[in-house]
């Protein structure tokens, strides 16, 4: 199966090993990862302010990057809700790019989408180095992507050594939202102060996200406040485990 | 007549009807000038998204009492000749003494001669100071159209003999519900508004599920703020 | 035609939304720090947003029976006209008189003539934002009428001289200790701050005056067309008093409020209860159909139903149509992050919350309301709540659209983002924005990798949080490494 990674600026520029853990744990569950070098942005942030013109530059852009992919897949939740409910409807006056851009919707997944959907993982053979106790916070774009917080904690419960807590109002939204967090601060910091208040309450050792940008803000948010809590992408919990048991298996353990 | 007419000039009714309408023609992009004609379609009402209770459900009544209860209602049952003895309890425990009646059916005949015997002091609907009456009294004892078991609410409307001010002004109120009227759903109660009057609406009709309630002051339950406060169901026979 | 108001010069454009406050800015800083504030929201709104999720899940397929709700009322608007007019004459047909007001002061004039005609001193009301909206009991007042609201949560407000805050809970903004003093002032009696007891003291107070009061003017939550009849839900048994003891019986309504059937009734009465406040329905709902009839004892003697505009007809008009199929349920309030953190004053608007970001904006212009659009993260909860289904993201994008073609966004942030979009649509300009970044990002972080302070314009993210310095190196950087260590040539 090949599988053509869409990083997202976000990950690119700050999260690096987020990126890898993608790349390394679709390898090892069998997928041939390649990564178009030309991509650039999905257009959301323009999307997102009012700019639908400046998007749909970027847009055409991303319809030829990934033209030849099999599937595309990204850690980004919100990005691959751009490209989903928002990438034919930029082109609804357009035939050819529209077609073009219902086929991307089509193949184009969210990693955690990905992972049980399409590859139907199975984990429980897999565990952590060190026993940790998780909380998860539901990414609002998993709402467009017609999804639920219940994949991501699924495959989480299914990682020896992991332990999993709810946290209150966890699908409250993090304060993120792109601009938002810098135009309307005071309303943004109330809540990833409640959001990291939460997560903390549950004494969860790391909070799991899906997307780059709730890592962000939720990180940085804890380290404002001086709460000792991770924030994690789920794929790097999956890639230490895959590394972890690989290393186990090196040993001969 | 232009939208944005000044509200200083005197319009008759006449010509604000038609103005507004006009608006409203025009938005559509609507003949401005006509009566637009009814839809060819509607959406289509799909009796499998709205139905919670099937209609020959055997736990129909089982369901109409639990849902009652979860909503604050006291539920008794009794038979039709049975029905004084828990209508005194319950009045007996709100130290009622003047109840007001009013029945649109006779549901449980006799009931009114064990409540005089009883000591209750009895007003009727139909009195010539029944409206002020409805108000003084300590309690009403009515019956109702039917019950609906999907959220435990009974059905009445007003006509000649039946008034909106029994099932509301007094503190506590018993309704008699006869188990043959407990229908499964809302959906099955509401076309009996209609076919129950030959097809013309009552001049009003409400849906009671449960005494009168606010949770206005931090979320915290109060009950009996305008309506009833305590209300008793005594369902009738089998 | 877009239906959005953009010009501000006065002629021709009468604001039809009143607006309380103005400064959303300044209200949103100190609403976002008041700590009494979020904690009564999370006891109320989160709570009530819980049990909607809780009381959808009694119903056979909820997400199905929203997308029909929907479907109906977008039915209903597309042929308003049609609808309006069957409505009139169902309701004239039971004895009932209908009066079509285009904006506030007519719909005002008319409640106003009405209670002069009858010689109405004392009218009272159950609860109805377009009351609200239309500001219906300054104009009774000045006409030396007594308005009195009867909703317990209305009725502290008017005491206090106070707005709504939520479209369902009008007071949700005020915690029993702030009513205790409210009542002792106006009772001239003890303080408490229990519920019970503050409740028993407006029911007996109100008891009386319903007593007295010669009209009654209450909302309306569904207009049937077919069977000229309005629909008033409500728990407290007000709304029951408003349309049942008074001699004249005034309904005032929104245009949009209708429903064509009988039979549609029940896919919104099972949706409004547990959208609104997580119970499957209210516990008084009446469906009143003109006035009483001969031989009634009991009930109004005249029925009068207001059909108010004030705005509608020109957003019916363009493309934020379905904005209007809004059955003000609450559940939108209920679901917002926003919502929650600055409460319904904020808004500054009688229609707060999503819903209000989208109407306020929408009925007075945008130049009023800049940021409105803009104070969402888009988190789409408030589409998730909505029974009727209203993309209310997609209209704030839409609105947020509007006010760059009409040069109301700052030009600064319209040429921000055509630098931003030049950046990135070519691979070597977006290189080298990614390197002036990490180059200028390490230059501010501390030893740990933290940026504490953010130049601006961006400054904005560090007055709440930190942020994390980019990596040394980026992605691109670390896979392409990855990769020639792994060809055959390399080793791990």
């Amino acid at each position: 199966m090949r599988v053509s990674l869409f990083i997202a600026c976000l990950t690119d520029l700050f999260a690096p090993d987020v990126g890898m853990a993608v790349v390394t744990s679709l390898e090892y569950f069998g997928c041939k990862v390649d990564f178009p070098t030309a991509q650039t942005c999905c257009g959301q942030p323009a999307f997102n302010n009012g700019f639908p013109a400046d998007a749909r530059t970027l847009a055409i852009r991303m319809l030829d990057v990934f033209q030849d992919a099999d599937y595309v897949v990204t850690p980004s939740g919100s990005c691959c809700a751009m490209i989903r409910a928002h990438y034919p409807e930029l082109f609804h006056d357009d035939p050819k790019r529209y077609d073009r851009a219902v086929d991307l919707a089509a193949r184009s997944y969210e990693y955690v989408e990905f992972l049980t959907k399409i590859l139907k993982v199975d984990l429980s053979n897999l565990s952590l180095p060190e026993d940790e106790k998780f909380t998860y916070h539901y990414t609002c774009h998993l709402r467009t992507l017609g999804a639920s917080g219940a994949s991501a904690i699924a495959l989480l419960k299914q990682l020896g050594g992991a332990s999993y807590t709810e946290m209150e109002k966890a699908d409250q939204c993090c304060g993120f939202g792109g601009t938002f967090a810098i135009k309307y601060t005071d309303i943004s910091g109330a809540m990833v102060r409640d959001k990291v208040q939460c997560g903390a309450a549950t004494g969860a050792d790391t909070m799991i996200v899906n997307d780059g940008g709730c890592a962000m803000n939720i990180s940085g948010g804890c380290h404002r406040q001086g709460v000792p809590m991770k924030v994690r992408h789920i794929s790097q919990i999956i890639a230490a485990a895959i590394e972890h048991s690989a290393q186990k298996k090196v040993v001969g353990v | 007549m232009s939208p944005g007419m000044e509200i200083n000039e005197i319009l008759s009714d006449e010509e604000r009807r038609s103005s507004f309408l006009s608006s409203v023609r025009q938005a559509l992009g609507h003949n401005v000038n006509a009566a637009s004609p009814a839809p060819d379609t509607r959406p289509i009402l799909s009796e499998r998204l709205l139905r919670q209770v099937e209609a020959d459900s055997p736990q129909i009544i089982s369901r109409w009492i639990e849902k009652a209860r979860g909503n604050g209602m006291t539920v008794v049952e009794a038979s039709v000749d049975g029905a004084a003895t828990p209508a005194i309890e319950f009045l007996t425990s709100h130290r009622a003494r003047t109840v007001m009646v009013n029945f649109s059916a006779n549901p449980a005949p006799g009931i009114e001669g064990k409540l005089a015997a009883a000591g209750y002091t009895l007003r009727h609907w139909g009195d010539s100071d029944c409206m002020q009456q409805a108000f003084n009294c300590d309690a009403s004892i009515t019956d109702c159209r039917y019950g609906m078991a999907d959220s435990g609410g009974f059905l009445v409307w007003s006509d000649r003999n039946f008034g909106r001010s029994t099932t509301l002004t007094t503190a506590v109120h018993i309704v008699l519900l006869p188990k043959r009227l407990i229908v499964a759903d809302l959906i099955d109660a509401m076309p009996k508004i209609l076919s129950d009057n030959n097809g013309l609406m009552p001049s009003n009709a409400v849906v009671i599920n449960g005494p009168s309630k606010t949770g206005d002051i931090e979320m915290k339950l109060v009950t009996g703020v305008h309506g009833p406060k305590y209300l008793c169901a005594i369902l009738l026979g089998d | 035609m877009s239906g959005v108001l953009t010009e501000s010069k006065s002629s021709g454009t009468r604001v039809s939304l009143p607006v309380f406050r103005s400064d959303f800015m300044a209200d949103a800083h100190e609403a976002s720090t008041d700590i009494r504030l979020q904690a009564a929201m999370d006891n109320s709104v989160t709570k009530r947003d819980m049990g909607r999720k809780t009381t959808l899940s009694e119903l056979p397929d909820a997400n199905a029976l929203r997308e029909l709700a929907g479907q109906i009322k977008r039915h209903t608007l597309d042929h308003l006209d049609y609808y309006l007019e069957l409505l009139e004459a169902n309701v004239k047909r039971q004895g009932g008189q209908v009066h079509f007001a285009a904006d506030s002061q007519q719909a005002n004039k008319l409640i106003v003539e009405i209670a002069k005609r009858t010689s109405s001193k004392l009218v009272v009301k159950s609860k109805s934002m377009v009351s609200e909206e239309t500001e219906l009991n300054d104009a009774l007042t000045e006409a030396g009428i007594e308005p009195l609201e009867t909703d317990l949560g209305e009725f502290i407000l008017q005491v206090d001289h106070d707005h709504p805050t939520h479209l369902v809970m009008p007071v949700v903004h005020k915690n029993a200790g702030d009513i205790g003093r409210i009542f002792e002032k106006y009772f001239k009696t003890d303080y408490t701050d229990n519920a019970q007891v503050l409740a028993e003291m407006a029911r007996v107070h109100l008891r009386n005056r319903f007593n007295e009061a010669d009209l009654g003017v209450s909302g309306v939550n569904f207009a049937v067309a077919e069977t000229g009849s309005i629909v008033v839900c409500c728990n407290e048994g007000n709304g029951r008093m408003c349309v049942s003891r008074p001699r004249i019986h005034v309904a005032l309504m929104g245009m949009e409020k209708l429903i064509p059937a009988l039979d549609d009734l029940p896919v919104f009465l099972k949706l409004l209860a547990r959208s609104a406040s997580g119970q499957s329905l209210t516990q008084y709902t009446s469906i009143v159909s003109g006035c009483r009839r001969p031989g009634e004892i009991d009930g109004p003697e005249e029925f009068h139903l207001i059909v108010m505009d004030n705005g509608r007809s020109r957003i019916l008009a363009g493309e934020y149509r379905d904005t209007l199929r809004c059955i003000r349920c609450g559940a939108c309030l209920n679901s917002c992050p926003i919502y929650r953190k600055v409460g319904g004053r904020t808004y500054g608007s009688v229609y707060p919350g999503p819903i209000g970001a989208l109407l306020t904006p929408l009925f007075n212009g945008l130049e009023k309301h800049k940021h409105l659009p803009h104070a969402s993260s888009l988190c789409g909860a408030c589409f998730e709540a909505c029974p009727v289904k209203i993309d209310i993201p997609k209209f704030l994008i839409m609105l947020r659209g509007d006010q760059v073609k009409a040069h109301i966004t700052p030009w600064v942030e319209r040429a921000i983002f055509k630098l931003w979009t030049v950046g990135l649509r070519f691979g070597w300009t977006y290189r080298f924005s990614q390197i002036a970044q990490r180059i200028g990002m390490r230059l501010l972080m501390d030893k740990q990798g933290w940026v504490k302070n953010l130049p601006p314009p961006v400054n904005g993210w560090t007055k709440q949080r930190d942020f994390p310095a980019p990596a040394k190196e980026n992605f691109r950087r670390v896979y392409k490494r990855y990769r020639q260590n792994q060809k055959p040539s390399g080793r791990h």
